[in-house]
């Protein structure tokens, strides 16, 4: 009988692959001997090995979300000792010196050789204490792999089972491209590892509880990351089965990417560009992969939020830079860090909402030097690659914060020579209050992006990440399309609209906005495909009447009937294509 | 200088006495040696104090020397004397 277990589907695809198991505390040593002139660099690796295990430990010890208990303090403090003791790494390195070995091995002798010392020990405490040293023992091995990335292999066709993998670790492990899949105990859609596994189109399931424990060492594993779902000990019966649904996947991404080719033109020859939203700068690749004609938007909050400090203004603009890397696109837009006090690290003031806190450009605004340096780094960036970047301005709710950014941008500018058809400035339209003032808002800017997520939120003032609230946020909402349909009303003819967050992949909302008469929109990267093959299939007339009609209507349900009506009588492989609404 | 003690704690030399003690030898420019028979060991390590494994009973040999001894070996002792806190 087939063991099975389900999850959050966080990237979607369908793989088969045998398990490797990251699991800390079952490190392998390797063995290599190393020449004479590798003794420095090797005796050095064990340095930071030790140096990096205890600044974890100290970390953990001063991590305020953990409450300790003294005893557990203690702990960490004799952890601390065994790492500082001149005794065990003196050991160690003069074994790797007078052995000519790696210190891996190195540390795995020591070890073997104080465990038979404390042998003679009778004191069974004492005898415990052995634990810790193995405990220390591995987190160095730990962080000497880490430092030694060429001793790792990861064979092909390789599921990663781990109980919570960090982003660094998810990087270091999917680099070769041998790993085709990825399931953790932890995590959900939104953790930096579930981006990183989507920019790198790796299925992945997370928060299946127990997976990394349940699951053997180079077990055979079916990930289906459209459902959510992880198989193994599968029969042979089920087996069969599992790869027939996996010829359909296939067929069914074969498609797709005959549809990713498209363009974004409706029946009647209305022309929607079709973009991706990305978070990591490499996820270029991936978007251009499944046929967008651009990036809508790059949220930078992962380059700010993935180290200790802020990136320097050198550091955004390398990370700029690879968004133009192999010429893959001529034009992205970039969103201005939209992070609140929530988010950032040490800081003393805690709002007590920070939805509706000091986020987005007004926190730009308040901290004017860290807005300037991203400018700095995204003119750097036009000036030495001639190419165009739109500046999007997120979380504006009046027009001082528009004129005060735009003399800000100005005023950067000017130490740039930069061409003035390759930059252009758009404002996020998220909060009701820029809604109510988008006719004047359009004429300031090149360009208006309605971030439909946050803007959901605030009109119906119910928070996205409370689940009690789900039958309350849905975009099909009337007051959702009213809002909507306020914008298409009240701004200037041709203003450039363009629609980003969840909405903008749904198929059912596609009515919505090509009625609007929007320029563009911009999605997750694996929706491209689905959402071009869609708009394929309708015209501008149909959609005009349909949302004229929903217009009138008073529940969610009724508005989502009759958008799903409209899609499921035009779309031409409607059903296949919602199996796999991810 | 050198001076001989009985342990008094009940624990002994455990972790938490074992941490103390070196984190409290690790302050002093003088070398602290501890002896148990025949074993010799570096206070300042805690492997050294855990491989000595002395419990409540046992008579060691506290040994400083360099320049502030007098005042290390007072250190250690007095941590010694308050049963490493353990009874409080």
């Amino acid at each position: 009988m087939s063991i099975e277990k389900n999850g959050i589907a966080i990237s979607p695809g369908f793989s088969v692959g045998n398990a490797l198991l990251i699991n800390q505390a079952k490190t392998v040593v390797e063995k290599r001997k190393i020449k004479t002139n590798e003794i420095v660099m090797e005796v050095n690796r064990f340095q930071a090995a030790v140096e990096e295990s205890k600044n974890e430990i100290s970390k953990m010890k001063q991590n305020k979300n953990n409450e300790y208990k003294i005893e557990h303090i203690e702990i960490l403090d004799f952890n601390i000792l065994i790492l500082e003791d001149e005794i065990l790494a003196g050991e160690v390195v003069d074994t790797i010196t007078k052995k000519q070995i790696n210190a891996e091995w190195a540390l795995n002798k020591v070890l073997t050789n104080k465990s038979k010392e404390f042998a003679f020990v009778k004191d069974l405490y004492m005898q415990e204490r052995l634990a810790d040293f193995y405990y220390i023992a591995e987190r160095i091995t730990k962080n000497l792999r880490g430092l030694n990335e060429n001793l790792f292999e990861i064979k092909s066709n390789t599921i990663l089972v781990a109980h919570d993998l960090s982003p660094i670790d998810a990087l270091k492990y999917c680099r070769n491209g041998n790993v085709n899949g990825i399931v953790t105990d932890l995590g959900g859609t939104t953790s930096h590892t579930a981006i990183i596994a989507r920019s790198l189109g790796i299925p992945t399931i997370m928060s299946l509880l127990n997976i990394s424990t349940s699951i053997e060492p180079g077990q055979r594993i079916y990930v289906d990351g459209y459902k959510g779902r992880v198989k193994w000990k599968v029969n042979k019966s089920e087996k069969d089965e599992l790869n027939t649904l996996q010829t359909k996947y296939t067929s069914f991404q074969k498609n797709l990417f005959e549809f990713s080719k498209l363009s974004g033109e409706t029946k009647d020859k209305k022309i929607i560009s079709i973009k991706a939203n990305i978070e990591i700068s490499s996820e270029v690749k991936m978007a251009q992969k499944y046929g967008a004609e651009g990036i809508g938007m790059y949220r930078t909050e992962f380059l700010f939020t993935s180290k200790e400090q802020f990136p320097s203004l050198d550091e955004q603009y390398e990370d700029y830079k690879e968004l133009f890397k192999e010429n893959l696109f001529n034009e992205v837009t970039i969103r201005t860090l939209d992070i609140g006090g929530d988010k950032i690290q040490d800081y003393s003031h805690l709002e007590n909402n920070p939805a509706l806190g000091l986020r987005g450009i007004r926190y730009s605004l308040v901290n004017i030097d860290i807005f300037k340096t991203q400018l700095n780094a995204i003119f750097k960036v036009i000036e030495s690659e001639k190419k165009k970047i739109r500046i999007l301005l997120p979380m504006i709710s009046n027009i001082d914060e528009i004129d005060k950014s735009l003399f800000i941008i100005d005023e950067v500018r000017k130490n740039y020579s930069i061409d003035s058809n390759l930059l252009s400035v758009g404002v996020v339209i998220e909060t009701p209050s820029a809604v109510l003032l988008v006719e004047e808002i359009s004429k300031k800017v090149n360009f208006i992006s309605v971030g439909t997520n946050d803007l959901i939120q605030y009109t119906l003032a119910a928070d996205r990440t409370n689940e009690t609230l789900e039958n309350i946020i849905s975009h099909y909402q009337p007051s959702v399309v009213r809002m909507l349909n306020l914008i298409s009303d009240k701004v200037p003819a041709n203003t450039y609209i363009s629609i980003c967050g969840e909405m903008a992949n749904d198929i059912n909302c596609l009515p919505l906005f090509i009625a609007m008469g929007v320029r563009e929109l911009s999605m997750n990267y694996y929706s491209i495909p689905r959402i071009k093959s869609a708009i394929h299939d309708l015209s501008f007339n149909d959609c005009v009447d349909t949302v004229k009609h929903c217009l009138n209507l008073t529940s969610h349900e009724e508005i989502k009937n009759e958008l799903s009506q409209l899609i499921r009588n035009k779309m031409k492989g409607y059903d296949s294509i919602m199996d796999y609404q991810v | 200088m050198k001076k001989k003690i009985r342990i008094s704690n009940r624990l002994g030399l455990h972790a938490r006495a074992s941490s103390k003690l070196v984190r409290l030898a690790n302050n002093f420019k003088s070398d602290v040696n501890i002896s148990k028979g025949e074993l010799a060991i570096n206070a300042k390590s805690i492997l050294g104090i855990l491989s000595l494994a002395a419990s409540l009973g046992v008579e060691i040999e506290i040994e400083t020397k360099g320049d502030d001894e007098e005042f290390a070996m007072r250190e250690v002792i007095s941590l010694f004397d308050s049963k490493f806190g353990e009874e409080s």
